[in-house]
């Protein structure tokens, strides 16, 4: 990656901004998401690690390995390959690992699958996309703020199905944490059996996506043994039916147990409200469902007044799709790519984008059927997926083109506290106490962590606490709201007043083109490997950017000596 | 495709996980058995029409999750049900026991305009029995079922004999009633015995 690269992906992210400018749709910011969700990754990490949680943000954590362009290219020929298919029969290109390493063919190869794999062979990440993803995969969260745009459109376009296992390590930050500690835990977890083992047994055995890698009973082994430990690990969720689903994907990608574990407890602790969904009252789904059919309604009068009509309850379905994550039904190859978004934006808000997407392209169809029974099987069978013609791309980046201001947490954080008032108000009328009463339970150990939706980026400090005191006092009723609030206030400021106020950079459209700069300068200047010029070029070439710029700014002052040191050397 | 001219009713599948809920729907709707079915996420929806002596009734056959936490959407899949279908597993006392807990969440949300019926499944595993007939015949009669039965889908055992049963006991009406709220309406004024059965339907 050159300085050439980098300044046409400036570029291009400006030409995205002033695009998704013009085509903005009732005033929201489509990266909006991608940024509030980043923000949740990176302050996960910072709480996670008490070791990080001390340095402030001019200190940036060391990344192990710089992982260079070259590596890159290599592993985008070589690695996972396997689950290259071929454009035109789709079946699998290779038998073994070791051939997909080699990209030796099957022996008894179509003629329709040697053509792609010669194509396979000739291809490679040309240098924007290249440098694009090294980018991404040796800072992701600065390679996220500076370009969010241009993330958004390569994710639309799907990570490469090679570097997908590496691309998610990063954005799931699993790699930093320490892998012996995970190791040990993960044995030890599984020195023990879960009260649920054999239901677990028993549905990764009869129901999982015909994903790569988990197709055979050594595979499936690893899964139910990566269930088991995650029962124990999070007692309060334990084993639910419809984890196999989400955790499948990941073993196909990581094709490694203890990865495959890490990336669920992760999941699970950047998507807070996420346990509601899986825990033993399975509480949060009602708090789901109701968000999602007041976007529903106001989004599709229509067909929400036809649902009525048909005497419909949009639960019957939503169940299935929210706790399976659409596994039950979805196409397999839409599985990664819908995983590409729910790592980038948030599991939730993607869920529900997705359902809004299903029911608006089967709109025309659904209004024309009259009965009850057909809408129900449509919805709860895999030809509701028809309406993208089995194309992942499609599917994506109709996904990816929806408006988003409806999903963003304030949205969601206003339907929380509607919800929450119409069941105080209805309690008294509740019939049946038991399940209500599990209901507030699970409510209550959930609302008052889900809104802290940490806004570092919207550099209003006071509309971040107005957000927190709204939180406590809606949910008052927990007792440990108070004292969390007042520790992620302080968190905001310590994280806000590490930025410099003022950052005024005239190719950039915000701030955080030069803090993304900044950022990048500084990891990989403090990484111990710097395996190549180009490196070294692009970190002077990003300084004099920076200064420039009028990127001010102490730590850029201390880069700069440790560049020299450097290249002197 | 508007089947309204036909009487429809909404039949739910409850019961312990893995107790053959699914099985026992496969085997009525394409008389088939398979040792290994996807776990059911949730719900699934099947429907059937039924020729019974010279009647035609449409079954809306509800299969529901097993799991325990899933109970917390029971509430929303029993609305409106005709039928309740608690299953159990002839070689699990366990799964005998909890049946308890159904019949009291179908009453809760259903009241008494509910048929319930409890279904023994997996007879066929006979050296695995834990819950004898007596038992089962036992826990039906307390509960005030209008059906017990034991079955199984592995032999095809009972399982047609078993919806024949349930199609019985459906109020049956002349073939033009009650497809929706203006059938409802319409047949308020018949007797007094279809409105309580049927008022489940207006609101709840």
């Amino acid at each position: 990656m050159n300085s050439e690269t980098l300044q046409q992906l400036l570029e291009l992210e400006a030409n995205l901004t002033k695009v998704s400018a013009l085509e903005a749709k009732e005033d929201s910011n489509q990266t909006e998401l991608l940024l509030a969700h980043l923000d949740k990754i990176t302050s996960q990490n910072d709480v996670n690690s008490p070791i990080k949680s001390s340095t402030s943000s001019d200190e940036l954590p060391i990344d192990a390995q710089v992982i260079s362009a070259d590596e890159i290219q290599t592993k985008f020929k070589e690695q996972g390959s396997l689950s290259w298919s071929c454009d035109q029969c789709h079946e699998s290109l290779f038998v073994s690992e070791d051939d997909a390493r080699d990209l030796a063919a099957k022996s008894d190869s179509k003629d329709c699958c040697l053509e792609t794999l010669q194509k396979y062979k000739s291809t490679e990440l040309d240098s924007l996309e290249l440098s694009f993803w090294w980018f991404f995969i040796n800072n992701f969260s600065n390679c996220v703020l500076t370009l969010p745009n241009y993330t958004r459109f390569m994710i639309t376009k799907g990570v490469p199905n090679s570097l997908r296992s590496i691309v998610w390590t990063k954005i799931l930050q699993i790699e930093t944490t320490e892998h012996d500690y995970y190791e040990r835990l993960y044995r030890s977890l599984n020195m023990d059996v879960s009260s649920e083992l054999k239901i677990i047994e028993n549905d990764v055995r009869r129901s999982i996506p015909g994903l790569t890698n988990v197709t055979n009973d050594s595979q499936k082994q690893k899964i139910v043994s990566v269930l088991n430990a995650f029962s124990i690990y999070e007692s309060h969720i334990g084993y639910c039916q419809g984890l196999q689903f989400l955790v499948s994907p990941f073993f196909s990608q990581f094709n490694d147990e203890i990865d495959c574990f890490k990336a669920l407890i992760q999941l699970f602790q950047v998507n807070h409200n996420l346990s509601g969904i899986y825990d033993h009252s399975m509480s949060g789904l009602n708090l789901w469902f109701y968000q999602f059919e007041e976007i529903f309604n106001d989004q599709f009068p229509t067909l929400s007044s036809h649902f009525q009509h048909l005497n419909i309850d949009l639960k019957m379905f939503l169940s299935q799709w929210f706790v399976s994550l659409f596994a039950v039904t979805i196409p397999v190859s839409f599985l990664p790519r819908l995983l590409d978004v729910v790592l980038m934006e948030g599991l939730q808000s993607t869920i529900f984008r997705t359902s809004l997407l299903l029911l608006k392209e089967n709109e025309e169809l659904l209004l024309s059927i009259d009965d009850d029974e057909l809408v129900m099987k449509h919805f709860l069978s895999d030809m509701c997926w028809c309406v993208f013609h089995n194309d992942e791309s499609e599917f994506t980046s109709k996904l990816m083109d929806m408006s988003v201001c409806k999903f963003t947490s304030a949205n969601l954080d206003a339907l929380e506290s509607q919800f929450n008032s119409k069941i105080n108000s209805n309690s008294s009328h509740s019939r049946n106490k038991s399940i209500f009463g599990k209901f507030m339970d699970g409510l209550k150990s959930t609302t008052s962590i889900d809104s802290y939706s940490s806004r570092l980026r919207s550099n209003s400090i006071a509309s971040t606490i107005s957000t927190i005191s709204s939180v406590s006092s809606v949910s008052s009723t927990a007792p440990s709201s108070p004292t969390d609030a007042k520790q992620r206030q302080q968190e905001y400021h310590r994280r806000s007043s590490a930025i410099p106020p003022k950052l005024s950079i005239s190719i950039s459209h915000s701030s955080n083109l030069s803090e993304g700069l900044k950022c990048l300068a500084i990891d990989s200047c403090q990484s111990s490997i710097i395996s190549h010029d180009d490196d070294l070029d692009l970190l002077s070439e990003m300084l004099k950017l920076c200064i420039a710029n009028g990127v001010e700014d102490p730590v850029l002052e201390k880069v700069k000596m440790r560049l020299e040191i450097r290249a002197d050397s | 495709m508007s089947k309204s001219n036909l009487s429809k009713y909404k039949i739910v599948f409850l019961g312990e996980q893995n107790v053959g809920k699914t099985s026992l729907i496969t085997r009525f709707m394409y008389d088939t058995f398979d040792s290994t079915y996807a776990a059911t996420i949730g719900i699934d929806f099947l429907s059937k029409t039924m020729y019974l002596d010279d009647k035609t009734v449409r079954l809306q056959l509800w299969d529901t999750a097993g799991q325990e936490r899933f109970r917390s959407l029971i509430p929303s899949y029993i609305r409106d049900s005709h039928v309740a279908v608690i299953v159990y597993d002839v070689s699990s006392k366990k799964s005998f026991e909890l049946l308890d807990k159904w019949i009291e969440d179908v009453k809760i949300e259903r009241g008494e305009n509910v048929i319930i019926c409890i279904v023994g499944n997996k007879n066929d595993l006979t050296d695995e029995r834990q819950v004898s007939l007596q038992d089962g015949e036992a826990k039906a009669k307390a509960h005030g079922a209008k059906i017990f039965l034991e079955t199984s889908s592995k032999l095809g055992y009972n399982v047609k004999s078993l919806f024949k049963k349930i199609a019985k006991t459906l109020p049956e009406f002349e073939a033009a009633g009650k497809s929706g709220e203006e059938g409802a309406s319409e047949m308020i004024d018949i007797n007094v015995e279809n409105t309580t059965t049927q008022d489940g339907q207006c609101q709840c």
